[in-house]
């Protein structure tokens, strides 16, 4: 299974949606080998899962705060 | 409705008449229609139904004023009395006492005239230069990951909107950069916020887009966001800018430059994501949309395969060798005639030779009265005298039967022409 795998895991669920989305499209649109539509299937399962995944696992929170560093306050 | 006398050339009213006329004179005029005025807000009293009760004045003049319920409800400015301010409104006349008065429906801020003006000017330049351009409007993602916001770190919007994605799509990071909406520092706090953001997604991590943020408040309290400056920031921030500044009926000129405006920071909140729960279902969806495409695949597949097998089928080669074995088939039974063609004719060969075989037999030689002539002692033919004694037996076979004899007489063939048979009858 692994080793059939295109390319890298995706790391965003930006990047799982749109990779699904492109999985689709190929699949859909024209006849591929019957391997390469087996393997497209196989990735779209997993980019599913891995979109699911992320939205379960989710927790928003202000990642960084940029606060005005002391020099810049009169200087604009 | 008016009666005069043209004879004293005087006009007679009734009471109420001439008040209608008074009020059509005032009410057709199209300026005191549509009037601004300036003043002291005084004697301020609301009436149970609602309606605001109040009068405008300067140092020498004062006007009755009324703001109707339904008008009262819009005003977001309290109205207090003391308050410099700028009416809007037209005059019309309270009939039964016969007092005209400002029908009120907009108080502003005494200098909002002004500032009015100059949000006017300010919109105008900017608009020709090309800032609020509707082809500069740039798209927004559709599912952000990084989204910068420009807010107060203290106030209830960042927590309003931290809300709204709490609820509908939590996943984001979200980079804050705390500045003062309000006052005389918020435009350049406001700029240097956007500048750190600019900052980071050119350094750290892209950023998806920014939301610059404010709560309702009154004109002036919202007027950081028309000052040029922000204008110009956001119009060069290379990331996307949505404005969300005050209520959906505040316009600001941060609003008109922004790639897209929220009516409210919330609302802004719920724009720029996509509810989790749609993405859900839409992940679902395209997972069903893959199985059955992988099933049209695998059943073309099918039907391909079948396909060629019937094709194959239609050309094996057990179709080729069943034809040559008939051919085989066909070759031995002709071979088979032939064989028994050349039986028959070679049977009658056969007969034939046997009946003239038959024909040369010496039986019927000898049942024309032909003997032949044996010794009897070894049953040899004789041809010729020569082959026995006087006195010897011989064996004299007939046509049927046989007779035995004595050699009594032998005529050597010298004399041709010497007949044995006399001397044999002898």
């Amino acid at each position: 299974m692994q080793g059939s795998e295109p390319s890298a895991p995706p790391t965003t669920f930006e990047e799982a949606f749109e990779r699904l989305r492109a999985t689709i499209e190929e699949l859909e649109t024209g006849p591929l080998p019957l391997e390469t539509a087996i393997t497209r299937y196989e990735d779209g399962m997993r980019l599913a899962q891995v979109c699911n995944e992320i939205l379960d696992g989710a927790e928003l929170r202000i990642q960084h705060v940029l606060r005005e560093a002391d020099g810049e306050a009169g200087s604009a | 409705m008016m009666r005069s006398s043209p004879a004293m050339g005087a006009h007679f009213f009734q009471v109420h008449e001439l008040v209608g006329y008074i009020r059509e004179l005032l009410t057709g005029d199209p300026i005191l229609s549509d009037v601004w005025v300036t003043g002291e807000i005084s004697e301020l009293t609301q009436s149970a139904a609602g309606h605001v009760y109040f009068t405008v004045r300067d140092a020498s003049t004062r006007i009755s004023s009324v703001m109707w319920r339904s008008q009262v409800r819009r005003q977001s400015l309290p109205l207090l009395p003391g308050f410099q301010a700028l009416v809007h409104g037209s005059i019309d006349i309270y009939d039964q006492r016969s007092t005209y008065q400002l029908i009120a429906d907009v108080v502003l801020p005494g200098d909002a005239g002004r500032l009015r003006a100059q949000f006017e000017a300010l919109r105008l330049r900017l608009e020709e230069e090309g800032l609020f351009a509707p082809e500069r409007k740039r798209p927004l993602p559709r599912i952000p990951q990084r989204i910068g916001i420009v807010t107060s770190e203290s106030g209830a919007v960042i927590h309003d909107m931290m809300r709204v994605w709490e609820r509908r799509y939590c996943n984001l990071e979200i980079v804050l950069a705390p500045s003062v909406v309000q006052g005389e520092d918020a435009p350049r706090q406001v700029v240097s916020a956007l500048r750190r953001l600019n900052d980071f997604h050119a350094t750290r991590a892209p950023l998806d887009l920014i939301i610059v943020a404010r709560g309702g408040g009154s004109p002036e309290e919202l007027a950081a966001f028309n000052d040029e400056r922000i204008a110009r920031a956001i119009f060069g921030s290379p990331v996307p800018i949505i404005s969300a500044i005050g209520h959906e009926v505040d316009y600001t000129i941060a609003d008109f430059v922004a790639d897209l405006r929220a009516p409210t920071p919330s609302a802004a909140a719920e724009i720029v994501v996509p509810a989790a729960e749609d993405l859900c279902r839409e992940i679902d969806h395209m997972t069903d949309r893959i199985r059955s495409a992988v099933r049209r695949q695998l059943d073309e597949s099918w039907n391909d395969v079948r396909d060629v097998q019937h094709r194959l089928e239609r050309h094996s080669p057990s179709r080729a060798i069943d034809a040559e074995r008939r051919a085989v088939d066909d070759l031995v039974a002709r071979a088979t005639r032939a064989i028994h063609a050349e039986l028959a004719s070679a049977r009658t060969n056969v007969e034939g030779a046997a009946a003239q075989l038959a024909a040369l037999s010496p039986e019927l030689t000898m049942r024309r009265g032909y003997a032949v002539c044996t010794r009897v002692v070894d049953g040899v033919v004789l041809t010729s005298p020569a082959g026995v004694g006087l006195g010897d037996l011989v064996g004299i076979r007939l046509a049927s039967g046989q007779l035995i004899g004595e050699v009594l007489e032998r005529n050597e063939p010298k004399a041709a022409g010497a007949r044995k048979e006399t001397h044999a009858r002898e």
